[in-house]
């Protein structure tokens, strides 16, 4: 016998299941697999421990307040524009009352306003207002990064287009669990999206230590599959995110 | 690959219910198998084998006939495995420095069974690509040809990963033979004293 043989003898049992699936956890996971792909939901989400759900809701505490906090401060710092907007344009509301733009109507149903949405300079931001705020800004923040991410992925030499992006796409990912938690990820739709959106980020964070160029493309084909550019900018006005527009 | 499996396959193209089920329970043993060997973890294997199936069905009009279903799928399975097994190492990595897994007692000094625990730690310290190598070829019997495919290398980094690996082993299992011979030794010369 050659030392190879008996290392693969002495390796045979080599995390060895201890036993083969019975018929009940076969059932178990069939029925797993069909509630996934039912649902197109996230293949990472019932996955989370209790103990890793506990340092992620610490940390998506810390993250909360940070945004609430800078968009608590960019509407205050607005108010100066906002109080010009309301005496020479019609199009200063309440946050809840949205005003429109001639080439991006209003599109209700996804609860995030439109292109020309602000706070009047009287009002005190509203909680749900700062919510749909935060929102709208993670939305357009994430839609940047996929499109970085898809264009940068396409090019021939990917690992040099992409330094940095496993941080930017870890901080939402931290923003999309807390999203989902929230009042806000009530929204079927937006639900739907923000768990795809989950799904994604997390293998782009996971790529950032693998550098695998199939895992790459496998996220780029994840991406056109689920249309989720599509459907981000569908959730997002294409103005959204210019001031005073 | 047989008229039936080929069969199937095209009927769970077409969306029906029986034949995905047909081809489940076809290789899900096999699957589970693999995903354990690959993670070590009974609930992380079937995690691994849940997402194989669905990330299968969701492809299955890229299978193109080429290769056996089962190795199309059994490349899903490793690279799933691989990409759990970096996010678990992540975190298990913050609660569990590795350090102090290097320092984990052996069991038992009971000869083979000693080693045998000492060779599937060097296994388990065997970076992923090369771990994935030994385990599909040595342990489950593919061929580089086949590894290769599964792993998206050429043949010959298959090879080459197989030959570190148990270059890597060969010496962990040279070291532990020695030590066992020195133990030897030394409860024979307490004996004649």
């Amino acid at each position: 016998m050659t030392t190879d043989d008996r290392i693969r003898e002495l390796a045979r049992d080599y995390n060895a299941p201890p036993r083969a699936l019975d018929a009940a956890r076969r059932e178990e996971i069939w029925n797993r697999i069909q509630r996934e792909r039912g649902a197109s939901s996230p293949r990472t989400a019932h996955r989370i421990r209790p103990r890793h759900r506990n340092r992620l809701q610490t940390i998506a505490a810390v993250a909360a307040v940070l945004l609430i906090g800078i968009l608590i401060g960019r509407t205050t710092v607005d108010r100066p524009d906002e109080r010009q907007a309301t005496t020479s344009d019609h199009a200063t509301a309440n946050v809840d009352r949205v005003t429109t733009t001639n080439d991006h109507p209003v599109t209700p149903g996804n609860g995030l306003g439109t292109p020309g949405e602000r706070l009047s300079a009287d009002d005190t931001p509203s909680p749900d207002a700062t919510h749909r705020l935060a929102t709208r800004d993670y939305l357009l923040r994430t839609e940047t990064l996929l499109t970085e991410f898809r264009l940068a992925a396409a090019s021939p030499t990917p690992e040099s287009a992409l330094p940095g992006t496993g941080p930017w796409a870890s901080s939402l990912l931290l923003e999309t669990r807390l999203l989902m938690d929230s009042a806000i990820g009530e929204n079927p739709d937006l639900q739907r999206l923000l768990r795809d959106l989950e799904l994604i980020l997390a293998e782009i964070v996971q790529l950032a230590d693998a550098a695998d160029e199939r895992e790459r493309q496998e996220i780029r084909r994840s991406l056109e599959e689920r249309g989720v550019l599509l459907r981000l900018r569908r959730a997002v006005p294409a103005k959204a995110g210019t001031r005073g527009a | 690959m047989t008229l039936d499996e080929r069969h199937l396959i095209e009927s769970a193209r077409r969306g029906e219910p029986a034949a995905e089920r047909a081809l489940y329970e076809q290789h899900v043993g096999r699957v589970y198998r693999m995903a354990h060997r690959m993670t070590g973890d009974a609930a992380l294997a079937e995690d691994v084998t849940q997402d194989t199936f669905v990330r299968a069905f969701g492809r299955l009009d890229e299978f193109e006939f080429r290769s056996q279903f089962s190795t199309w799928l059994h490349a899903i399975t490793t690279n799933v495995a691989l990409n759990v097994l970096r996010t678990h190492r992540r975190t298990r990595d913050h609660e569990q420095p590795t350090e102090e897994l290097g320092r984990l007692p052996v069991a038992t000094h009971d000869g083979d069974r000693a080693l045998r625990i000492a060779l599937h730690r060097a296994i388990d310290t065997l970076n992923d690509d090369m771990r994935a190598t030994f385990v599909l070829h040595d342990l489950e019997g593919y061929t580089h040809t086949e590894v290769a495919e599964m792993l998206g290398v050429e043949e010959g980094t298959s090879k080459a990963r197989l030959s570190r690996a148990r270059a890597k082993l060969r010496a962990v299992l040279a070291d532990e033979d020695t030590r066992a011979s020195r133990a030897g030794h030394a409860g024979r010369a307490g004996d004649e004293r």
